[in-house]
């Protein structure tokens, strides 16, 4: 029963964890698609046909950035938990920057 | 040469042969989707993946010393044979290794074989219940742990349950989220943004890998040397284990295991490349919090969850339910199947006499196992250049075999 407990509780972390990085990760990347397009007016809707006005390209562009730079960022997050558990060292979000720590 | 030691050179090789098939076997949880979707031609993808597997593998600084421990009770807590099994200077101990692994591989080969994905882990831990219980009984094994995830149940049966559903379930959610940001956008440069996605998060799923899967193989060798007195530090790794290992899963990584990539890729769903990076992303984030939150679950069942659930996440997608069945039972009795394999070359060995010329019979045992698979897997053959082949045109051309 105990151990039905350890396994339910463990599960519904993974699940959250998951749908944060698993769903939110390509979620935003999709977003990043999509402000890219919006700007250089290449959604199915445009098709690049009509002219649009350079502002709009730059806060496409600008928000594809940002999208990206949260994916990339969820990346090196993901290679710090890999490190860490090579390493024998736990990953902490004590702050808001991730750090490598020594377990404890 | 000793008796003794020649022994253990026939563990450590085949503690080595075991972990290149660890590597074949789960080139597709990793590479599959972005083979399916032509996002890295197929030689790349397990060049790609062998190079970081390699890389993982280095970086296990952390000792897995103790990956017995999980289900059987040949080990102290520090990662030291019990004195029980040193009687005769390890023998009993390196027979229960080497039929474990033997049982191991055979489960591997067979599904490889049978072009079916199963988890390495389970396999390799099926074998050691088996061996244990045949040699020291029903006792040996750690069925469950006190409370907390550990034994059979929790290391095993548990994460087998969980796994796959978690898996479908998220990367149905993050397919279904994708398709519906990116509708607007023009198909041809969608697909192009998610292929880049796609060996991004492909990538993880490798590193991860090498990471966790080489450690379980330096653990038994390195229990092998503590066994016979060949080492002593229960802290480190020798640094020949350590990188034969890991040249062992970077090589099977990269031979490639094509009848399960195709059976991933092309059988289970007719997989795009938003589905192909929902996919990836979500193996990798519950692999990656399973194994930051200390709970196993295996490699391999999350990555066929999450092709799945990709599949359940796209309105009208074709899911092939009947070979997700195959793969259902398939990991049902992976751990009794191996279980059964190593006590039956266990026994054997017994009867031989339990010394060197029992490992020899054992040995032969395992490569006559290992040719009939192989033989059979030679009746449909499939590599680099037919792991895409259309699925419905049936079975990949089948070639006359000489006999």
């Amino acid at each position: 029963m105990s151990t039905l407990l350890a396994t339910l509780s463990g599960v519904f972390h993974v699940f959250v964890t998951s749908i944060v990085f698993g769903v939110g990760l390509p979620a935003v990347f999709a977003l990043g698609m999509r402000a890219h397009a919006w700007g250089s007016g290449t959604t199915r809707k445009h098709d690049g046909a009509e002219e649009l006005p350079p502002s709009r390209r730059f806060v496409g562009n600008a928000l594809m950035v940002a999208c990206l730079s949260v994916v990339m960022l969820g990346l090196v997050i993901g290679i710090g938990v890999i490190l860490s558990s090579g390493l024998g060292m736990e990953l902490t979000f004590n702050g808001v920057i991730p750090v490598l720590a020594p377990k404890g | 040469m000793t008796g003794e030691f020649l022994i253990l050179a026939l563990i450590v090789i085949t503690a080595l042969v075991f972990d290149f098939t660890n590597g074949f076997h789960d080139t597709a949880n990793a590479m599959a989707t972005s083979i399916a979707t032509g996002a890295l031609h197929p030689k790349s993808a397990v060049l790609l993946s062998a190079a970081l597997n390699l890389i993982g593998a280095f970086l296990s600084i952390e000792v897995a010393l103790t990956v017995t421990n999980s289900v059987i009770r040949i080990q102290d807590s520090d990662g030291n044979p019990l004195p029980a099994l040193m009687g005769d200077g390890g023998g009993a101990l390196l027979m229960i290794l080497l039929a474990g692994l033997a049982g191991a591989i055979l489960w591997n080969l067979a599904t490889w074989a049978f072009s079916l994905p199963s988890s390495s882990s389970h396999a390799l831990f099926g074998g050691l219940i088996g061996a244990t219980i045949a040699s020291i009984g029903w006792q040996g094994v750690k069925w469950a742990g006190d409370g907390t995830l550990d034994g059979v149940l929790g290391k095993v049966v548990m994460p087998a349950l969980v796994s796959p559903v978690l898996a479908i379930i998220v990367a149905a959610i993050g397919t279904w989220t994708v398709l519906k940001i990116t509708r607007v956008i023009e198909e041809k440069a969608r697909d192009t943004w998610f292929r880049w996605g796609q060996i991004g998060s492909a990538s993880l799923v490798s590193l991860a890998h090498g990471t966790n899967d080489a450690q379980k193989t330096m653990g038994i060798i390195t229990l092998a040397l503590l066994a016979t007195g060949h080492w002593h530090d229960t802290h480190s790794v020798a640094l020949w284990v350590k990188v034969s290992c890991a040249l062992a899963i970077a090589l099977g990584t990269y031979s490639g295991g094509w009848r399960i990539i195709r059976t991933l890729g092309k059988g289970l769903v007719d997989i795009s490349s938003p589905q192909g990076m929902a996919a990836e992303s979500a193996s990798a984030a519950i692999i990656l919090a399973s194994s930051h939150m200390g709970f196993a679950l295996s490699t391999t069942q999350v990555a066929t969850g999450s092709i799945l659930g990709s599949g359940v996440g796209r309105s009208g997608a074709n899911v092939r339910w009947s070979i997700a069945g195959k793969m259902a039972l398939a990991w049902l009795i992976t751990l009794p199947m191996s279980a059964i394999a190593a006590a039956i070359i266990w026994w054997i060995g017994h009867f031989f006499g339990g010394s060197v010329l029992a490992a020899w019979v054992m040995i032969a045992i395992l490569v006559a196992g290992c040719l009939a698979f192989y033989r059979h897997a030679r009746t449909s053959h499939v590599d680099h250049r037919n792991v895409n082949d259309e699925w419905e045109s049936a079975e990949p051309a089948r070639e006359e075999v000489r006999s």
